[in-house]
C-alpha cells in the first residue's frame, strides 16, 4: 500500500507567505444541513503536518458531538445533563458517526478506528478516536485524510445544537488533536494531546486553514468563522451553498436561521482610536504609534428582529472590545468578526467563542443600566485573544483562557461603562434602580465571587479535576482575575500592561502555558515573582492579614526606686503626680503617648505588606512587614495619640480575604452600622406589611 | 355608599386613632428588629472598628458581604432565612390578631380607639380569623392554580418557538391577571373579616362565601377603594423615595434623617392598611348588606351579647341612593 506524503512542511508548517501561524491542521469540508432531521452530512479532507521530530504512527481525533449521545458520556456524567440554565432533553440526543476514513490516495482506515478515553477511562465515552496508520508520518511530512461523517445535532443545550429553525453548529466535525513533541508544553516525550469532551472545557487545537462549504435551504441566513467567499443558489433544489474561508484559526463554527437580521458595519480604526490613545500605548510599550495602530474589521451582526432595539448597543460593545484588546495586547488581525444573537429558547448556545465568530445573547427588553449584552460581547470577543490566538489548553489550564479573559473583560467594562447596578429584574424593571441600590464595579464583583470559596483548589488544574463545578468556575474565572488584579497592583499598571502585551505578542499563534506566562512576567518586571506564583497560582495559600490589637496611652512617670546623685530616690504615685503636673505647667509641654500596634498573619500565604499608622495630630508613620512570622509589633512614642492603623492602605492585595480586619480606628464609625441596620429593618417592616396586605 | 365616601369616612376614622397606629408601629418594629438583630451583629463585628466602614457607608461593596459570610462561617446568612421565616410567621399571626382589634374599633358605634376595645377584639376574633385564613388559603390556591395553568398554556403555545414577544406579553397579561385575582381574593378575605366581626356568626366558610357574593355584587365600588388607596400608597412611596435620595447618607445626622424618613413612611403604610379596613367597614355598613338571607336555612346563629354591641348600622351615615345593592 502506498502512502502519499506531502512535502508541505516548508509551505504549511512554517508560517507561509501572508500566514500568521504554523498551519498544522487544515480542513476542506463540504456539509449539507437536513433541516427535517437536524442532521449534517459532511465530507472533509484534513491535512495534518507532522511538525515534530517523531515518526507518528497513529492519529487521534475529537468526535465531540458524541458527548450528547447518551447519559454515559463523560460530559453527561460531569454536567449532570445540565449546562448553564438548560437541562438536556432526553429525546434530543446528538451524535457523530464516521462513515468512512481513508488516507487520500491510500488505505481505508475506517475499520481500524477505536474509541479511546485518555482522561477518565470512561469506556462509554466516544468523544475521542484513535486510528493507527499503515505507515508512520515522518517528521516534516504531512498526511491527508478524507473523512465522511454524519452529525446529528442535539437540541441546543451546551454550546451547540438546534432550536426550531435556528442552528448553532460547533464542535461538529472530526477534528484532529495536537501532537506534542518532547519538551513542547509539558510533554516529556512525543504524545497526542486529545482530551475527551468535558463539561467545562473544549478547546485545544492546532492552527490551520479552513475552507467550508455549507449547503442548506435557501431561506436561511448564514454566518460562520472567516470570510464568506461565495454564495451559490440552486433554484431547482431550493438550496444555497455558502463558502467560507479562514486561515490561522483553530476551529470552525457556523450558524443559520431564517429569522436572523444581518447587519454589517466597519470597525473604523482611524475614527475610533484617538491619537492620544495611540501615543499612550506607544509610551507604555516603547513602540511607535504606527505599530500600535489597529486594523479595520468587518463586524457582522446576526440578530433576532425582536432584539433590534439593541443593535447600537451590540456594535458599541464590540467596538469597545476590538479597540481595547487591540490597544492593550495587539491588533485583531482578522478581517471579520461575526457575532450572533441566539433566539428565545436557545440561550444555551449564547455566550460562546469560536474563531472570528462569537455568540452573545440579550433579554427582550434590557433594563436601563443593565450591561447585558455588553459584558458577554466583550468577554466572548476577548477569547479571540485568550484561547484562540494565544491558543492555550483549556482542558489543562483553564485560567489561561477564562481567567485571563475575565481580567481583561473586567478592566474594559469598568473603563468603558463604569459602575453599574446589579440587574435585579422584576418584569422589565430594574429593582436596583427603583430601590436606589448601590452601583458596583466589575472588579468588586470579581472579588466577591472569589471570596465564595477562595482556596479550595490550586488555581491551575485540569478542568475536570477541580473540587466541584463551583470551584472550577471560581478558579478559572474570578480567582484568576483577582490574582492578576493583585499582581497589577503590586507591579504597577504600566509594568503589568507590558507583561500582558509581551506575553500575547510572544505567544500568539502558538500554545503557551502558565510557565510561559510566569517567565514573561519575571523577565518584563525584572523581578523574581516566583513567591507570588507559587503561592497563588501553583498553590492554594490563603492571604489574610489583620490588625490584632491596638493601644495608645499617655506615657506616665515611672514609679519605683531610682539612683540619683548616689542616692536612692523613691517615686510613688504622689511624687509622680507632682512631677507630671509641673511638666504640664511648663511652656510648650506636650504629653507623650506610647502606641502599640500588633499585626497578625491569619492566613498561610506570606507576602510583604505596608502598615500605615495615623495619629490624631495628622502625622503618619509607615512601616514595612515581610509577614514571615505569624505576627509583628510596632511601638511608637509620639506627642499624639494614635488615630488609626491600616494594613495595605492602598488595597493592592485583592487576594486578602478580609479587608475589614485590615484596619482599626480608635473612634469607630457608627453611621454605617446604623444605616444598614435601619435599612434592613425598614425592608423587613415593608415585607411584613405586604404580607398583611395579601392575606 | 360611594367608594369616595367610604374612603373619606375610613380615613377620618383612622386619622383619629393615632394611638392605634403607634401601637401597631411599635409591634411591627419589634417584629422587624427580630430579623435585623443578626445582621446588625454581623455588621458590628466586621466593621465596628474598621476603617472600611467609612467608605462602605458611601456605597455597598459586595465583597464585604462575602467577607462577612466567610467570617461568620455563613451563620448569619444561614440564620437570615430562619429569622425571616419566623418573623413572617409571627407577622402572619400578628396580622390576624391586629385585624380583629382594628375592625372592632372601626365597627364600633363611635369608632374611637380604646385599648380595651382593641385588645378585646384582638383576642375575640383571632381564632375565627385563623379559620378564615385556612379557608381563604383555598381561594389563594385556586388563584395560584389558575396562574400555573395559564403559564403552562403559554409554554405550550409559544415555549418552543424562536420568538419571545408573544410569550413576553402573554406573561405580563397573566401577571396582571394574577395581581387582579390576588387583589380580589384579598378583598374577599377583608369583607369576610368584617362580616365575622359585625355579624354574630362564627363560621369562617359561611363568611367567606357571603363575602364572595358581596364583593362580586359590589365589585366596582370595592375595587375603587383598593385602587385609590393603592395609588395613595404609590404616592407615599414616591415621596419617600425622593426624600431618601436627597438625604446625604454618609454621616450620622444623615443616617438619622434617613431613619426618620423610613419610619414616617412605615407609619404612612400602617395608616393606609388601617384605612383599607376602615373604608371597607364603612362600605359594608353603607351598602346595607343583605342580612344573611339564605343563612337561616342552613344555620341558626347562636345568641351572642357582643353582637348587639357591634351592631352599629342604626347610627351609621345613611347610605346614598347608589348604595342600594341587589337584595
Amino acid at each position: 500500500m502506498m502512502m502519499r506524503w506531502f512535502p508541505l512542511f516548508a509551505v504549511l508548517c512554517l508560517p507561509s507567505f501572508g500566514a500568521l501561524s504554523r498551519q498544522i491542521a487544515s480542513y476542506d469540508i463540504k456539509v449539507t444541513l437536513d433541516t427535517k432531521t437536524h442532521t449534517l452530512r459532511g465530507s472533509e479532507v484534513m491535512t495534518w503536518v507532522n511538525a515534530s521530530p517523531d515518526r507518528v504512527a497513529t492519529l487521534q481525533f475529537h468526535l465531540y458531538m458524541n458527548a450528547f449521545k447518551n447519559e454515559s458520556s463523560t460530559f453527561m456524567r460531569e454536567s449532570g445533563r445540565r449546562f448553564r440554565p438548560d437541562r438536556f432533553q432526553k429525546k434530543e440526543w446528538g451524535w457523530i458517526d464516521v462513515n468512512r476514513m481513508q488516507v487520500v490516495g491510500g488505505a481505508d482506515l475506517t475499520k481500524a478506528i477505536r474509541f479511546i478515553h485518555p482522561d477518565d477511562g470512561n469506556a462509554a465515552d466516544q468523544t475521542v478516536i484513535e486510528v493507527p496508520l499503515p505507515e508512520p508520518v515522518p517528521p516534516g511530512k504531512s498526511i491527508q485524510v478524507a473523512i465522511d461523517f454524519t452529525t446529528k445535532l442535539p437540541k441546543v443545550v451546551a454550546r451547540t445544537g438546534y432550536h426550531d429553525e435556528y442552528y448553532l453548529v460547533g464542535q461538529w466535525f472530526p477534528k484532529i488533536g495536537v501532537y506534542e513533541k518532547a519538551g513542547f508544553r509539558y510533554a516529556k516525550q512525543g504524545r497526542w494531546n486529545c482530551h475527551q469532551f468535558h463539561a467545562n472545557s473544549e478547546f485545544f487545537a492546532d492552527f490551520g486553514r479552513y475552507r467550508v462549504e455549507v449547503t442548506l435551504p435557501a431561506q436561511f441566513v448564514v454566518g460562520a468563522t472567516g470570510v464568506e467567499k461565495l454564495r451559490k443558489d440552486d433554484v431547482k433544489s431550493g438550496t444555497s451553498t455558502y463558502v467560507f474561508e479562514q486561515e490561522d484559526v483553530i476551529d470552525f463554527a457556523w450558524t443559520a436561521s431564517p429569522l436572523f437580521q444581518r447587519i454589517e458595519r466597519k470597525f473604523d480604526a482611524e475614527k475610533l482610536v484617538s491619537a492620544q490613545e495611540l501615543a499612550e500605548v506607544s509610551r507604555i510599550h516603547g513602540i511607535s504609534p504606527a505599530e500600535a495602530r489597529l486594523k479595520d474589521v468587518r463586524m457582522i451582526l446576526l440578530i433576532q428582529p425582536e432584539h433590534s432595539a439593541t443593535i447600537e448597543r451590540h456594535f458599541k460593545a464590540l467596538e469597545t472590545a476590538i479597540k481595547y484588546f487591540g490597544l492593550w495586547y495587539g491588533k485583531y488581525p482578522y478581517d471579520t468578526l461575526t457575532f450572533v444573537d441566539p433566539p428565545f429558547g436557545a440561550g444555551g448556545s449564547g455566550g460562546m467563542e469560536y474563531p472570528t465568530f462569537i455568540t452573545c445573547g440579550t433579554p427582550l427588553r434590557p433594563m436601563p443600566g443593565e450591561l447585558d449584552p455588553e459584558t458577554v460581547i466583550i468577554h466572548e470577543f476577548g477569547h479571540q485573544y485568550w484561547m484562540q490566538m494565544a491558543a492555550t489548553n483549556e482542558f489543562e489550564e483553564p485560567p489561561l483562557d477564562e481567567g485571563f479573559n475575565t481580567y481583561s473583560t473586567t478592566k474594559i467594562c469598568d473603563l468603558a461603562y463604569g459602575a453599574s447596578r446589579l440587574p435585579f429584574r422584576a418584569m422589565t424593571f430594574n429593582l436596583g434602580d427603583i430601590l436606589d441600590m448601590p452601583k458596583m464595579k466589575a472588579v468588586q464583583l470579581d472579588r466577591a465571587g472569589y471570596l465564595l470559596d477562595p482556596v479550595v483548589d490550586d488555581l491551575v488544574r485540569n478542568s475536570w479535576s477541580y473540587y466541584n463545578s463551583l470551584s472550577y468556575s471560581l478558579n478559572a474565572y474570578v480567582r484568576t482575575g483577582v490574582t492578576l488584579d493583585t499582581l497589577e497592583n503590586i507591579l504597577g499598571g504600566d509594568v503589568m500592561a507590558r507583561i500582558m502585551r509581551t506575553y500575547f505578542q510572544t505567544w500568539q499563534f502558538n500554545h503557551p502555558t502558565m510557565d510561559d506566562f510566569i517567565k514573561v512576567a519575571n523577565q518584563v518586571s525584572g523581578s523574581d515573582l516566583s513567591p507570588f506564583f507559587s503561592q497563588f497560582v501553583r498553590g492554594n495559600r490563603l492571604l489574610d492579614y489583620m490588625v490584632a490589637d491596638v493601644t495608645s496611652s499617655k506615657v506616665r512617670t515611672p514609679l519605683g526606686v531610682f539612683d540619683k546623685d548616689g542616692a536612692k530616690v523613691t517615686v510613688d504615685f504622689k511624687e509622680a503626680g507632682k512631677q507630671e503636673s509641673s511638666q504640664e505647667k511648663g511652656k510648650g509641654y506636650k504629653p507623650m503617648y506610647e502606641s502599640v500596634v500588633n499585626i497578625r498573619r491569619e492566613g498561610d500565604a506570606i507576602w510583604p505588606v505596608e502598615v500605615r499608622v495615623g495619629f490624631k495630630d495628622g502625622s503618619v508613620e509607615r512601616r514595612q512587614w515581610d509577614g514571615q512570622y505569624r505576627w509583628t509589633r510596632f511601638t511608637f512614642v509620639k506627642p499624639s495619640e494614635l488615630a488609626d492603623v491600616e494594613i495595605d492602605p492602598e488595597r493592592k492585595l485583592l487576594l486578602d480575604v478580609n479587608w475589614a480586619n485590615n484596619s482599626y480606628v480608635m473612634k469607630p464609625e457608627s453611621a454605617v452600622l446604623s444605616k444598614w441596620a435601619s435599612n434592613v429593618m425598614f425592608w423587613m417592616q415593608n415585607t411584613v406589611l405586604w404580607l398583611g396586605s395579601v392575606l | 355608599m360611594t367608594a369616595r365616601k367610604a374612603i373619606w369616612l375610613g380615613a377620618r376614622t383612622v386619622s383619629r386613632a393615632k394611638r392605634l397606629i403607634l401601637v401597631l408601629w411599635i409591634f411591627l418594629t419589634l417584629l422587624a428588629a427580630l430579623a435585623t438583630t443578626p445582621v446588625a451583629a454581623a455588621i458590628s463585628k466586621s466593621l465596628g472598628h474598621s476603617k472600611w466602614a467609612a467608605e462602605l457607608i458611601r456605597g455597598l461593596d459586595p465583597s464585604w458581604i462575602m467577607e462577612t459570610y466567610r467570617d461568620t462561617h455563613g451563620y448569619v446568612l444561614a440564620a437570615m432565612p430562619v429569622m425571616l421565616g419566623l418573623s413572617l410567621l409571627a407577622a402572619l399571626l400578628a396580622h390576624l390578631l391586629i385585624a380583629g382589634g382594628a375592625i372592632s374599633v372601626f365597627a364600633s358605634q363611635d369608632r374611637r380607639y380604646t385599648a380595651a376595645l382593641f385588645f378585646e377584639g384582638c383576642g375575640r376574633y383571632f381564632w375565627r380569623f385563623f379559620r378564615l385564613l385556612l379557608a381563604s388559603s383555598l381561594l389563594l390556591g385556586i388563584v395560584l392554580g389558575i396562574n400555573a395553568g395559564l403559564k403552562a398554556l403559554e409554554t405550550r403555545l409559544w415555549g418552543e418557538g424562536m420568538i419571545e414577544t408573544p410569550i413576553f406579553y402573554a406573561s405580563r397579561v397573566r401577571l396582571a391577571l394574577l395581581l387582579f385575582l390576588l387583589v380580589a381574593a384579598g378583598m374577599v378575605a377583608d369583607y369576610a373579616k368584617i362580616r365575622l366581626v359585625v355579624e354574630p356568626g362564627r363560621s369562617a366558610i359561611r363568611a367567606l362565601l357571603w363575602s364572595m357574593r358581596f364583593a362580586s355584587r359590589n365589585f366596582g365600588r370595592c375595587l375603587r377603594i383598593w385602587v385609590v388607596l393603592m395609588l395613595a400608597g404609590a404616592l407615599f412611596y414616591f415621596v419617600y423615595d425622593r426624600i431618601s435620595r436627597a438625604i446625604p447618607q454618609t454621616s450620622s445626622p444623615g443616617v438619622f434623617l434617613l431613619l426618620i424618613a423610613q419610619q414616617l413612611y412605615i407609619m404612612s403604610r400602617l395608616w393606609l392598611r388601617l384605612t383599607f379596613w376602615a373604608s371597607q367597614t364603612e362600605m359594608y355598613f353603607g351598602l346595607k348588606p343583605p342580612a344573611p338571607a339564605s343563612a337561616p336555612e342552613l344555620f341558626v346563629w347562636p345568641p351572642e351579647p357582643r353582637a348587639v354591641l357591634a351592631e352599629p348600622a342604626l347610627t351609621m351615615p345613611q347610605a346614598d341612593e347608589e348604595a342600594a345593592g341587589p337584595a
